[in-house]
């Protein structure tokens, strides 16, 4: 193994210690405060508005599937779509679920299917909820913004893989006047939907939906094992740039 | 047995894929399990072209808003499944490579550069002009740390846009223009991917640890 990879694996198994000890101390009941995330807080009863308002609330899972590099980013916006789908359930008033992959096709409707099983509603299942757009990243952004656009929607919820072309949905939606909540696995997305969002999950936020969505022990774990590792990692970004800039400052070699 | 067999697959196939990226020996067994996944995924795009069918037949059958659209859309799909189909057996009746032919054989091919690439190209050389309306609404709509952040948006891009145009030689905006994309924005990008990072190993290990359950019972 060389340095890079005996790092990894060292990052790896300090983050997956910690998840286990703190999701542990999290089940024997100790529940620390985790830090408001208002992206992920507006989502909690948009379902509920949604029911009341009569209109459905739309979900975009992105352009990524399950066994890709970006297998996490879909699962953040499976999880959102769990929170979401058991309030859907009871009330039968499904969301409208978008991707451009098949396999995270597959997913969602299990998703859902599951959800109205929980409910003991399985005659209220409707695979039709969730839609393969597209197979590319034009054409699926061209597809959800007509959906915005000729049906009712009290709001968008975006996670997954997006590029640019965002901004189109993001658009689209800010022209219909919806409730927009986005997160996105990349920089360049959340630049496009930064002017038209209600609020960006910046980061690891998309990936924090299941801990504050749905409160499991391993999930707040999960989040506080997240916060740990980044302050260490910030802490020695920060010591090894004073030191290397010190030593520039001294004249001493550079590193 | 329904809820544990999903569980250890995922628990057994996920550990051995991680594995293999740090002990190396091994890594054919990655390669392997990656082919088994383009497989499947395969199959998920069967599924896919039926769910295409099923909204969009509904739509049309239910004269829905823009069944039209869904009319195009479904026509459209099966003109090109029919010459792709065709250039296909046709390449295999005169032994050409067939899997080769179905997706770019002669029609197949023109049909994606004189139609699809043309049409994405317009609607991406929209995206400056809807960026720039978007941070204009910005400016105009959002609260004052809103219009803080839309006029630094808004100046950003100005600089960076024009910093970029050969028109005039402006040095001073070209090199501000590198700063910004080398400084500030490689920084904030830096630690938002750090962040991403963070939470992708977090989500891998609690599917990894059996916390999370993707799969069906």
């Amino acid at each position: 193994m060389d340095s890079s990879q005996i790092a990894g694996a060292l990052l790896v198994v300090a983050l997956g210690a910690l998840i286990a000890v703190l999701g542990g101390i999290a089940w024997t009941g100790r529940r620390p405060t985790l830090r408001p995330l208002p992206g992920l807080e507006i989502l909690r009863g948009q379902q509920d508005r949604a029911i009341e308002s009569g209109q459905s609330l739309h979900l975009s899972l992105g352009t990524s599937g399950i066994g890709g590099g970006n297998t996490a980013a879909t699962l953040a916006g499976l999880a959102i779509l769990e929170s979401l789908a058991d309030e859907a359930a009871a009330t039968d008033t499904p969301p409208t679920v978008t991707v451009a992959d098949p396999t995270a096709l597959v997913m969602a409707q299990d998703v859902l299917r599951r959800a109205y099983a929980r409910q003991g509603n399985m005659a209220g299942y409707d695979p039709r909820a969730v839609r393969y757009v597209a197979a590319s990243p034009l054409p699926y952004a061209a597809g959800v913004s007509d959906i915005l656009s000729s049906e009712e929607t009290s709001a968008n919820v975006m996670a997954g893989v997006f590029g640019p072309e965002a901004a189109f949905i993001t658009e689209e939606g800010s022209k219909q006047a919806v409730l927009q909540a986005a997160g996105a696995a990349d920089v360049a997305p959340l630049a496009v939907m930064y002017p038209s969002v209600n609020h960006l999950m910046i980061g690891e936020e998309m990936f924090a939906a299941s801990g504050y969505m749905d409160n499991l022990p391993v999930h707040t774990g999960s989040l506080l094992a997240q916060d740990i590792i980044r302050w260490l990692l910030a802490a020695l970004l920060f010591v090894a740039s004073a030191g290397a800039l010190l030593q520039r400052l001294w004249g001493g070699p550079t590193l | 047995m329904k809820r544990v067999a999903p569980l250890v697959v995922t628990m057994v196939f996920g550990w051995l894929t991680l594995v293999t990226y740090f002990w190396p020996v091994i890594a054919p067994a990655r390669y392997i399990l990656v082919e088994l996944a383009v497989i499947i995924a395969a199959f998920a795009a069967i599924l896919g072209t039926f769910n295409v069918f099923h909204v969009h037949g509904t739509r049309i059958f239910r004269q829905r808003p823009g069944w039209f659209y869904s009319f195009v859309l479904l026509a459209s799909m099966g003109v090109v499944l029919v010459i792709g189909a065709w250039e296909g057996v046709t390449a295999m009746v005169l032994g050409q490579d067939a899997a080769r032919q179905g997706v770019s054989g002669e029609v197949m091919l023109w049909l994606y550069q004189y139609i699809l690439i043309p049409v994405q190209a317009s609607l991406a050389a929209l995206l400056p002009f809807l960026l720039a309306f978007a941070a204009y609404r910005t400016l105009r709509m959002r609260s004052a740390s809103g219009t803080v952040g839309g006029a630094l948006f808004l100046i950003t891009a100005i600089i960076v846009l024009l910093g970029q145009v050969p028109l005039f030689n402006l040095t001073p905006l070209r090199d501000l223009r590198e700063w910004i994309i080398r400084v500030p924005a490689m920084a904030g990008m830096r630690g938002i991917l750090l962040g991403v990072g963070l939470g992708i190993t977090a989500t891998a290990l609690r599917v990894l640890m059996g916390a999370d359950r993707p799969s069906s019972d």
